[in-house]
């Protein structure tokens, strides 16, 4: 079976929430779950991805076109997904899970970075206050947790 | 009627409050949170150990340690004898592709009786350090400096001091498959 783009066809997704996306074959193939179904020939019907909502999937979509396309240089690609991560937590964590969940490995990758660098170089209130995280130490264990990792603070 | 008022008000709000809480990291797997914050610095990761008792068990999780190796350049963990201090020698992790090979990426400090004594760095193997006192030779510990584990062992023989003074320092070179002496300093 052929995946170049002249030959590919039309995949139908189906998100969570009912919505039913018209992808190219070479396009949705970037996904390792969905690749496995068109290489077992299940990918006829819509494929119903019930851990993907709608809005999700088109921006994994998005994603997976620019990446599908053989004419982008690694420059562009960098540029354009460097745009893309720009967005706020919630949807970054709904394109992780869906990134996961789909098995793009590239993407997953992309925006595991992209939480990592919100992290990177934070005190632990700050990194707290960001990701909305409850400090659940006793004062006690704060002041020995914070002692025993004391160089870290220098 | 205006209880019942301020009680929906009140509801209504630890609602909001739970879908905000729910828009945090802690809707990842643990899988994909470890392999977030594999990706880290290590001065940030030790950092990271004090935001929360999860994050915590995380980062002490054998599963983390197996994750950062696998993602980790080639470093080594040294020595630094110019330093000689009252809670033992200080080891240092270098980072083998900066520009300056003396540059010190990381100074680690571990929570252990041994440092009361003058201990020698050994040897290294797979993110594993083995210590060993530096006037005895004995006894041995070998310690994992991600997780802080640690065990001992008493040699039943005498180990040759010359050995443990100019004692090699071998480091794992992932890329070439093959490890090598280093000389610390």
């Amino acid at each position: 079976m052929s995946l170049s783009p002249s030959t590919s066809k039309m995949l139908s997704l189906k998100s969570s929430d009912g919505k039913v996306l018209e992808v190219e074959e070479h396009v949705a193939v970037l996904c390792e779950t969905i690749k496995s179904l068109v290489e077992d020939g299940c990918a006829d019907s819509p494929i119903p991805l019930a851990n993907v909502d709608g809005a999700t999937l088109g921006n994994v979509m998005e994603w997976c076109k620019k990446h599908a396309d053989q004419k982008a240089s690694a420059d562009d690609l960098e540029d354009w997904d460097a745009e893309f991560v720009e967005r706020d937590q919630g949807e970054l964590y709904h394109l992780i899970m869906a990134a996961n969940y789909l098995n793009i490995k590239g993407l997953l990758d992309l925006i595991c970075q992209k939480v990592a660098d919100m992290i990177k170089g934070k005190h632990p209130e700050k990194i707290r206050e960001i990701f909305n995280i409850e400090n659940d130490f006793t004062p006690e264990q704060q002041e020995q947790i914070r002692k025993d990792n004391s160089w870290a603070f220098e | 009627m205006v209880t019942e008022e301020v009680l929906k008000k009140k509801k209504k709000k630890k609602q909001q409050q739970q879908q905000k809480s729910r828009s945090t990291l802690e809707i990842l797997q643990c899988a994909i949170v470890i392999d977030i914050l594999s990706k880290l610095p290590l001065k940030t990761i030790f950092q990271c150990r004090c935001v929360s008792k999860t994050w915590l068990n995380l980062l002490l999780s054998p599963n983390f340690a197996k994750a950062h190796l696998t993602r980790s350049r080639s470093n080594l963990l040294l020595q630094w004898s110019k330093h000689r201090c009252k809670g033992g020698q200080p080891l240092f992790l270098l980072d083998l592709k900066a520009s300056n090979i003396c540059h010190r990426s990381a100074r680690l400090k571990f929570n252990f009786s041994l440092t009361q004594c003058c201990y020698t760095l050994w040897d290294s193997c797979n993110g594993l350090v083995c210590l060993c006192n530096s006037k005895f030779g004995d006894p041995i510990c070998i310690l994992n400096p991600v997780t802080g584990d640690q065990c001992y062992y008493t040699r039943t023989r005498p180990v040759n001091r010359a050995l443990c003074r100019f004692g090699s320092l071998w480091g794992s070179f992932k890329q070439a498959n093959r490890r090598e002496p280093v000389k610390a300093q």
